[in-house]
Protein backbone atom coordinates (compact mmCIF):
# COMPACT_ATOMS: atom_id res chain seq x y z
CA UNK A 1 0.00 0.00 0.00
CA UNK A 2 1.76 3.15 -0.98
CA UNK A 3 1.60 5.70 1.63
CA UNK A 4 1.65 9.81 1.00
CA UNK A 5 4.97 11.49 2.45
CA UNK A 6 5.08 14.27 4.99
CA UNK A 7 5.15 16.85 2.13
CA UNK A 8 1.67 15.34 0.10
CA UNK A 9 0.01 15.22 3.55
CA UNK A 10 1.03 19.47 3.87
CA UNK A 11 0.51 20.34 0.42
CA UNK A 12 -3.29 18.97 0.48
CA UNK A 13 -3.46 21.15 3.83
CA UNK A 14 -2.28 23.87 1.92
CA UNK A 15 -4.44 23.35 -0.78
CA UNK A 16 -7.34 23.41 1.59
CA UNK A 17 -6.11 26.00 3.26
CA UNK A 18 -6.17 28.27 0.05
CA UNK A 19 -9.62 27.17 -1.02
CA UNK A 20 -11.44 28.98 1.94
CA UNK A 21 -11.03 25.83 4.46
CA UNK A 22 -9.92 27.98 7.61
CA UNK A 23 -11.29 25.74 10.81
CA UNK A 24 -7.84 23.83 11.53
CA UNK A 25 -10.27 20.85 12.91
CA UNK A 26 -12.52 20.52 10.06
CA UNK A 27 -9.15 20.42 7.73
CA UNK A 28 -7.30 18.15 10.10
CA UNK A 29 -10.55 15.93 9.67
CA UNK A 30 -10.69 16.37 5.83
CA UNK A 31 -7.15 15.84 4.74
CA UNK A 32 -7.17 12.53 6.46
CA UNK A 33 -10.29 11.91 4.12
CA UNK A 34 -8.26 12.82 1.23
CA UNK A 35 -5.17 11.71 1.63
CA UNK A 36 -6.51 8.08 2.59
CA UNK A 37 -8.63 8.52 -1.04
CA UNK A 38 -5.67 9.56 -3.34
CA UNK A 39 -3.46 6.77 -1.25
CA UNK A 40 -6.17 4.23 -2.34
CA UNK A 41 -6.40 5.54 -6.35
CA UNK A 42 -2.60 5.43 -6.37
CA UNK A 43 -2.84 1.92 -6.00
CA UNK A 44 -5.73 0.75 -7.58
CA UNK A 45 -5.00 2.88 -10.97
CA UNK A 46 -1.16 3.06 -10.85
CA UNK A 47 -1.18 6.83 -10.32
CA UNK A 48 1.45 9.09 -9.02
CA UNK A 49 0.87 11.56 -6.12
CA UNK A 50 -0.60 14.74 -8.19
CA UNK A 51 -2.25 12.51 -10.72
CA UNK A 52 -4.26 10.70 -8.33
CA UNK A 53 -5.43 14.10 -5.98
CA UNK A 54 -6.16 16.05 -9.25
CA UNK A 55 -8.34 13.20 -10.40
CA UNK A 56 -9.81 13.07 -6.69
CA UNK A 57 -10.42 16.90 -6.62
CA UNK A 58 -12.36 16.97 -9.95
CA UNK A 59 -14.82 14.62 -8.62
CA UNK A 60 -15.37 15.83 -5.00
CA UNK A 61 -14.40 19.21 -4.44
CA UNK A 62 -17.93 20.49 -4.98
CA UNK A 63 -18.75 18.18 -2.31
CA UNK A 64 -15.70 19.35 0.18
CA UNK A 65 -16.53 22.59 -0.51
CA UNK A 66 -20.13 22.34 0.90
CA UNK A 67 -18.27 22.20 3.92
CA UNK A 68 -17.79 25.87 4.13
CA UNK A 69 -21.01 26.42 4.68
CA UNK A 70 -20.96 24.91 7.73
CA UNK A 71 -21.17 27.74 10.17
CA UNK A 72 -20.65 28.77 13.93
CA UNK A 73 -24.24 30.81 13.55
CA UNK A 74 -26.24 30.77 16.28
CA UNK A 75 -28.62 27.76 16.70
CA UNK A 76 -30.79 25.96 18.94
CA UNK A 77 -28.04 22.74 18.85
CA UNK A 78 -25.20 24.88 20.11
CA UNK A 79 -27.50 26.67 23.04
CA UNK A 80 -29.42 23.83 24.39
CA UNK A 81 -26.12 22.21 26.15
CA UNK A 82 -25.40 25.62 28.05
CA UNK A 83 -29.08 25.98 29.12
CA UNK A 84 -28.65 21.84 30.14
CA UNK A 85 -25.35 22.99 31.91
CA UNK A 86 -26.65 25.99 34.12
CA UNK A 87 -29.49 23.96 35.86
CA UNK A 88 -27.06 20.96 36.61
CA UNK A 89 -27.31 20.34 40.82
CA UNK A 90 -23.77 21.82 41.41
CA UNK A 91 -24.12 25.02 39.38
CA UNK A 92 -27.70 25.52 40.87
CA UNK A 93 -26.08 25.55 44.18
CA UNK A 94 -23.60 27.85 43.03
CA UNK A 95 -26.28 30.28 41.99
CA UNK A 96 -27.77 30.20 45.64
CA UNK A 97 -24.70 30.88 47.16
CA UNK A 98 -24.16 34.06 44.36
CA UNK A 99 -28.25 34.96 45.91
CA UNK A 100 -26.78 34.56 49.40
CA UNK A 101 -23.47 36.71 48.94
CA UNK A 102 -25.71 39.62 47.54
CA UNK A 103 -28.02 39.15 50.14
CA UNK A 104 -25.56 39.49 52.79
CA UNK A 105 -23.16 41.31 51.90
CA UNK A 106 -24.76 44.50 50.93
CA UNK A 107 -23.22 44.50 47.61
CA UNK A 108 -26.24 44.92 45.10
CA UNK A 109 -27.51 48.64 46.80
CA UNK A 110 -24.91 49.70 44.93
CA UNK A 111 -26.02 48.23 41.58
CA UNK A 112 -29.78 49.97 40.14
CA UNK A 113 -31.64 46.87 38.58
CA UNK A 114 -31.23 49.36 35.70
CA UNK A 115 -27.69 49.80 35.88
CA UNK A 116 -27.04 46.24 36.21
CA UNK A 117 -29.03 45.06 33.51
CA UNK A 118 -28.58 48.21 30.53
CA UNK A 119 -24.62 48.71 31.93
CA UNK A 120 -23.17 45.91 33.63
CA UNK A 121 -24.36 42.64 31.56
CA UNK A 122 -22.77 44.45 28.56
CA UNK A 123 -19.96 44.89 30.43
CA UNK A 124 -19.41 41.16 31.19
CA UNK A 125 -20.40 40.38 27.96
CA UNK A 126 -18.16 42.13 26.17
CA UNK A 127 -15.22 41.43 28.10
CA UNK A 128 -15.68 37.68 27.42
CA UNK A 129 -15.49 38.49 24.38
CA UNK A 130 -12.60 40.26 23.83
CA UNK A 131 -11.07 37.44 25.98
CA UNK A 132 -12.37 35.20 23.57
CA UNK A 133 -11.14 37.20 20.65
CA UNK A 134 -7.28 37.01 22.32
CA UNK A 135 -7.86 33.48 22.99
CA UNK A 136 -9.12 32.33 19.71
CA UNK A 137 -6.41 34.47 17.45
CA UNK A 138 -3.50 34.90 19.87
CA UNK A 139 -3.28 32.05 22.30
CA UNK A 140 -4.49 29.32 20.07
CA UNK A 141 -3.16 31.08 16.89
CA UNK A 142 -5.29 28.46 14.71
CA UNK A 143 -8.84 28.22 14.50
CA UNK A 144 -11.26 25.67 15.67
CA UNK A 145 -15.03 25.53 14.83
CA UNK A 146 -15.52 23.62 17.67
CA UNK A 147 -14.68 25.97 19.90
CA UNK A 148 -15.80 29.00 18.08
CA UNK A 149 -18.93 27.58 18.31
CA UNK A 150 -18.68 27.55 21.75
CA UNK A 151 -18.20 31.01 21.51
CA UNK A 152 -21.41 31.91 19.24
CA UNK A 153 -23.47 31.63 22.97
CA UNK A 154 -22.31 34.56 23.86
CA UNK A 155 -23.98 36.24 20.87
CA UNK A 156 -27.41 34.84 22.33
CA UNK A 157 -26.34 36.49 25.54
CA UNK A 158 -25.74 40.06 24.05
CA UNK A 159 -29.43 39.70 21.95
CA UNK A 160 -31.18 38.74 25.29
CA UNK A 161 -29.51 41.73 26.92
CA UNK A 162 -30.59 43.62 23.66
CA UNK A 163 -34.28 42.01 24.47
CA UNK A 164 -34.49 43.26 28.12
CA UNK A 165 -33.00 46.98 27.89
CA UNK A 166 -35.94 49.04 27.23
CA UNK A 167 -37.92 47.28 30.00
CA UNK A 168 -35.98 48.44 32.60
CA UNK A 169 -35.94 51.94 34.05
CA UNK A 170 -36.00 50.29 37.54
CA UNK A 171 -33.86 52.70 39.59
CA UNK A 172 -34.21 50.35 42.74
CA UNK A 173 -31.40 47.85 43.55
CA UNK A 174 -31.91 44.19 43.42
CA UNK A 175 -30.00 41.55 44.80
CA UNK A 176 -32.06 38.73 42.44
CA UNK A 177 -31.39 40.25 38.78
CA UNK A 178 -27.74 41.21 40.32
CA UNK A 179 -27.40 37.43 41.09
CA UNK A 180 -29.25 36.37 37.73
CA UNK A 181 -26.79 38.55 35.50
CA UNK A 182 -23.74 37.34 37.62
CA UNK A 183 -24.65 33.67 37.38
CA UNK A 184 -24.86 33.77 33.52
CA UNK A 185 -21.46 35.24 33.60
CA UNK A 186 -19.63 32.86 35.86
CA UNK A 187 -21.94 30.02 34.58
CA UNK A 188 -20.66 31.02 30.88
CA UNK A 189 -17.13 31.38 31.81
CA UNK A 190 -17.44 27.87 33.64
CA UNK A 191 -19.11 26.57 30.78
CA UNK A 192 -16.62 27.31 28.06
CA UNK A 193 -13.80 26.55 30.07
CA UNK A 194 -15.57 23.31 30.38
CA UNK A 195 -15.38 22.80 27.24
CA UNK A 196 -12.03 23.47 26.42
CA UNK A 197 -10.92 21.22 28.59
CA UNK A 198 -13.44 18.38 26.66
CA UNK A 199 -12.10 19.73 23.18
CA UNK A 200 -8.38 19.26 24.44
CA UNK A 201 -8.73 16.22 25.50
CA UNK A 202 -9.39 14.83 21.70
CA UNK A 203 -5.85 16.38 21.42
CA UNK A 204 -6.47 18.16 18.47
CA UNK A 205 -5.74 21.06 19.54
CA UNK A 206 -2.19 20.04 20.55
CA UNK A 207 -0.94 19.20 17.05
CA UNK B 1 -25.40 11.47 -2.20
CA UNK B 2 -27.38 9.61 -4.78
CA UNK B 3 -31.65 10.42 -4.77
CA UNK B 4 -30.81 12.74 -2.00
CA UNK B 5 -34.47 13.96 -1.39
CA UNK B 6 -35.66 10.24 0.03
CA UNK B 7 -32.39 9.29 1.06
CA UNK B 8 -31.73 12.79 3.11
CA UNK B 9 -33.98 12.17 5.93
CA UNK B 10 -32.36 8.73 6.52
CA UNK B 11 -28.94 9.81 6.81
CA UNK B 12 -28.11 10.39 10.69
CA UNK B 13 -30.22 7.20 11.39
CA UNK B 14 -27.28 5.15 8.71
CA UNK B 15 -24.60 6.84 10.38
CA UNK B 16 -26.09 5.82 13.85
CA UNK B 17 -27.06 2.36 12.47
CA UNK B 18 -23.15 1.83 11.17
CA UNK B 19 -21.60 2.85 14.43
CA UNK B 20 -23.37 0.71 16.40
CA UNK B 21 -22.28 -2.40 14.42
CA UNK B 22 -18.91 -1.38 14.02
CA UNK B 23 -17.35 0.61 17.07
CA UNK B 24 -15.81 3.31 16.09
CA UNK B 25 -15.25 4.30 12.94
CA UNK B 26 -13.79 7.42 10.81
CA UNK B 27 -15.26 9.31 7.85
CA UNK B 28 -14.00 7.95 4.95
CA UNK B 29 -14.29 4.35 6.11
CA UNK B 30 -18.15 5.25 6.66
CA UNK B 31 -18.65 6.34 2.82
CA UNK B 32 -16.70 3.05 1.71
CA UNK B 33 -18.78 1.18 3.91
CA UNK B 34 -21.65 1.86 2.42
CA UNK B 35 -20.71 1.74 -1.17
CA UNK B 36 -19.74 -1.69 0.04
CA UNK B 37 -23.04 -2.68 0.96
CA UNK B 38 -25.27 -1.00 -1.33
CA UNK B 39 -22.94 -2.09 -4.12
CA UNK B 40 -22.16 1.65 -4.96
CA UNK B 41 -25.91 2.39 -5.46
CA UNK B 42 -25.72 4.58 -2.35
CA UNK B 43 -22.91 7.40 -2.30
CA UNK B 44 -22.78 9.30 0.68
CA UNK B 45 -20.77 12.68 -0.30
CA UNK B 46 -18.25 14.30 1.81
CA UNK B 47 -20.23 17.49 2.02
CA UNK B 48 -22.98 15.49 3.38
CA UNK B 49 -21.16 13.01 6.02
CA UNK B 50 -18.92 15.29 7.70
CA UNK B 51 -21.81 18.02 8.83
CA UNK B 52 -23.75 15.00 10.09
CA UNK B 53 -21.40 13.70 11.99
CA UNK B 54 -20.22 17.05 13.59
CA UNK B 55 -24.05 17.78 14.36
CA UNK B 56 -24.44 14.16 16.60
CA UNK B 57 -21.51 14.54 18.19
CA UNK B 58 -22.50 18.63 19.19
CA UNK B 59 -25.78 16.99 20.45
CA UNK B 60 -23.87 14.42 22.23
CA UNK B 61 -25.28 11.27 20.19
CA UNK B 62 -21.40 10.59 19.08
CA UNK B 63 -17.82 10.88 20.45
CA UNK B 64 -14.62 11.23 19.14
CA UNK B 65 -11.14 10.23 19.46
CA UNK B 66 -8.52 11.20 17.59
CA UNK B 67 -5.68 8.43 16.99
CA UNK B 68 -1.93 8.50 14.97
CA UNK B 69 -2.24 6.96 11.64
CA UNK B 70 1.10 6.27 10.01
CA UNK B 71 1.87 10.17 9.95
CA UNK B 72 -1.40 11.66 10.17
CA UNK B 73 -4.25 11.99 12.88
CA UNK B 74 -7.51 10.67 12.39
CA UNK B 75 -11.03 11.36 13.58
CA UNK B 76 -12.79 8.50 14.97
CA UNK B 77 -16.27 8.83 16.01
CA UNK B 78 -18.14 6.64 18.25
CA UNK B 79 -21.83 6.11 19.94
CA UNK B 80 -21.83 7.67 23.36
CA UNK B 81 -24.19 5.73 25.87
CA UNK B 82 -27.05 8.48 25.07
CA UNK B 83 -26.22 7.28 21.32
CA UNK B 84 -26.90 3.85 21.74
CA UNK B 85 -30.22 4.23 23.12
CA UNK B 86 -31.35 6.83 20.62
CA UNK B 87 -30.03 4.62 17.92
CA UNK B 88 -32.82 2.02 19.53
CA UNK B 89 -35.36 4.38 18.54
CA UNK B 90 -34.29 5.81 15.62
CA UNK B 91 -34.23 2.24 13.80
CA UNK B 92 -37.53 1.66 15.32
CA UNK B 93 -38.98 4.63 13.61
CA UNK B 94 -37.53 4.56 10.40
CA UNK B 95 -38.64 0.38 10.22
CA UNK B 96 -42.28 1.83 10.77
CA UNK B 97 -41.65 4.57 7.86
CA UNK B 98 -40.51 1.74 5.30
CA UNK B 99 -43.76 -0.65 6.50
CA UNK B 100 -45.75 2.31 5.87
CA UNK B 101 -44.06 3.59 2.37
CA UNK B 102 -44.14 -0.19 1.72
CA UNK B 103 -48.24 -0.59 2.35
CA UNK B 104 -48.81 3.21 0.26
CA UNK B 105 -46.61 1.86 -2.60
CA UNK B 106 -47.62 -1.62 -3.10
CA UNK B 107 -50.62 -2.14 -1.28
CA UNK B 108 -51.00 -5.67 -2.36
CA UNK B 109 -47.79 -6.88 -0.79
CA UNK B 110 -48.58 -4.66 2.75
CA UNK B 111 -48.32 -7.16 5.59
Amino acid sequence: MMQLSAENLKFIDTYLQNSGVFYYDIRLELVDHIATAVETKMNSDNLDFYNAFKNYMVENKSSLMKLNKESVGISWQTLNPFLVFLIKPLMLVLAIAIYAFYSFVNVHSFFSEQFTINELFFVFIVSLALFQIIYFHVLLKRRYFTIEKIGSILGILYYFQLFFVPAYENKKSSALTLSIITYFFVGYVLYFYSKIIDFKKTKIILH
Amino acid sequence: MKNSQLYKGSLNTILMKLLEENGKMYGYEITQKVKEITKGELKITEGALYPALHKLEAEGVLEVEVVQVDNRLRKYYKLTEKGSAETVNKLAELEEFIKNMQTIVNPKLSY
